[in-house]
């Protein structure tokens, strides 16, 4: 009885410390944290819209029926478009892309910012001396939520559809947000 | 102690009882990040990191954790080790927590990790156990990068992300999927047991009595394990 007693004590003990310093740590790390995901997410915007102004995050709080993929949303402040930032799984877990869409609904850039695609296959979506990925990748610039004339990418077909996925849910996600204003 | 006995326990995770090429262990984190030379490096190192704290803690209290709760308090304390280095990895070297990904959370249930801790610091002293998570920590750095170097060079023709030009148009892309992961890992274990000679530790020698599931499993071996640490 005694020894079982030691042991739930020890064992609670061992996990208050670890939780208080753990604690300390992440009241230190995740304001750093937080910035550098704010600057690296607004650094993505601009290179989306390169003639931007000034962007302003929209919360999702606020928009039901949301596609889960969708991490972040942001506004361009002057009617250029908005950026939306999705996270799925192409071969692995952890694919990333971001997607610009003018106010009319076209796509005006795409953007793979993380992966852990393997090398040779997936991973050739973000090689820009990859003739067919830069063509694949290319195809998207200018179209409507239609996608006319988007297939896959033959020897990365998970990661093209995974990535196409999040194309579509970037188009959902902008007429919940945008009402699909300007979208015929 | 004397110095050389220390060099020994220190040197024994590089080849003798190197963690990944002659206990198999941690096969699935070093399958999964040979793939790179930078992500083999990176999850090596988070790793020996991790070991070393984690065998250093458990040593420090393995005369106070009573042995019902001694599996779920070295969890906490591994698991408590490797969220502080995933934090300090994302705030300070983002790009490296990205390319880790999930394994890096994974290190969690890394068994060399739980391995050492159960095999080795929970019976031996402080500096013999920092000494063997860093030799057990560099082993599985070693081996993983040899593993990199191999399906990076061959597999995408570059080392380090560097580019190696003349080896662009042969390159052999499935030694950077899982198959070719195997077989590497197949080839360097061969090769250990020949450079060793097949005097490598052997796993009878280190698996029934570190085996926290020594007392359900029914083998005679761990019968026989059991029965000589009861008399003992």
């Amino acid at each position: 009885m005694k020894k079982g007693i030691l042991s739930v004590i020890v064992l609670t003990v061992i996990c208050l410390v670890v939780s208080a310093v753990l604690a300390i740590i992440n009241h230190f790390t995740s304001p750093i944290i937080e910035e550098a995901e704010a600057k690296e997410a607004y650094a993505a915007c601009y290179e989306l819209i390169p003639d931007a102004e000034t962007f302003e995050e929209i919360d999702l709080s606020k928009t039901s029926d949301l596609p889960s993929m969708i991490t972040n949303a942001y506004r361009e402040k002057t009617g250029k478009g908005y950026v939306f930032k999705m996270s799925t799984t192409g071969f692995n877990s952890g694919l990333i892309i971001m997607c610009a869409i003018s106010e009319d609904g076209k796509i005006i850039n795409t953007k793979i910012v993380a992966s852990n695609e393997t090398p040779g296959y997936g991973k050739r979506l973000e090689d820009p001396n990859d003739q067919d990925a830069v063509k694949y990748v290319d195809s998207y610039i200018g179209n409507d939520s239609s996608l006319k004339g988007v297939d896959h990418l033959s020897g990365a077909t998970r990661t093209s559809d995974a990535f196409k996925g999040a194309i579509v849910a970037a188009f959902k996600a902008f007429d919940l947000i945008a009402g699909g204003a300007n979208n015929e | 102690m004397n110095k050389e006995k220390r060099l020994s326990i220190l040197l024994k995770g590089f080849i003798k009882e190197n963690p990944v090429l002659v206990l198999i262990l941690g096969t699935c984190p070093t399958l999964a990040m040979s793939t790179s030379v930078i992500s083999a490096l990176a999850m090596g190192l988070s790793a020996t990191i991790v070991l070393f704290c984690s065998n250093v803690v458990i040593s420090l209290l393995r005369n106070i954790i009573p042995s019902q709760v001694r599996i779920p308090s070295y969890i906490v304390i591994i698991a408590g080790f490797v969220t502080m280095v995933q934090m300090l990895l994302h705030a300070y070297l983002p790009n490296l927590y990205a390319m880790l990904g999930v394994y890096l959370a994974l290190i969690v249930v890394n068994c060399i990790i739980l391995g050492r801790a159960e095999m080795y610091a929970s019976k031996n002293g402080v500096i013999n156990s920092a000494l063997d998570g860093i030799g057990m920590g560099l082993g599985f750095t070693l081996a993983l990068f040899l593993m990199a170097t191999i399906r990076e060079v061959f597999g995408n023709g570059s080392f380090a992300g560097i580019e190696i030009g003349f080896l662009q148009n042969y390159k052999i892309s499935i030694l950077t999927q899982a198959p070719g992961g195997f077989f590497v890992f197949g080839c360097m274990i061969a090769l250990v047991n020949k450079i060793t000679h097949g005097k490598a530790i052997k796993k009878k020698e280190f698996s029934c009595s570190g085996c926290p599931s020594a007392s359900f499993c029914h083998k005679d071996e761990c019968n026989n394990t059991l029965e000589e640490k009861e008399a003992n």
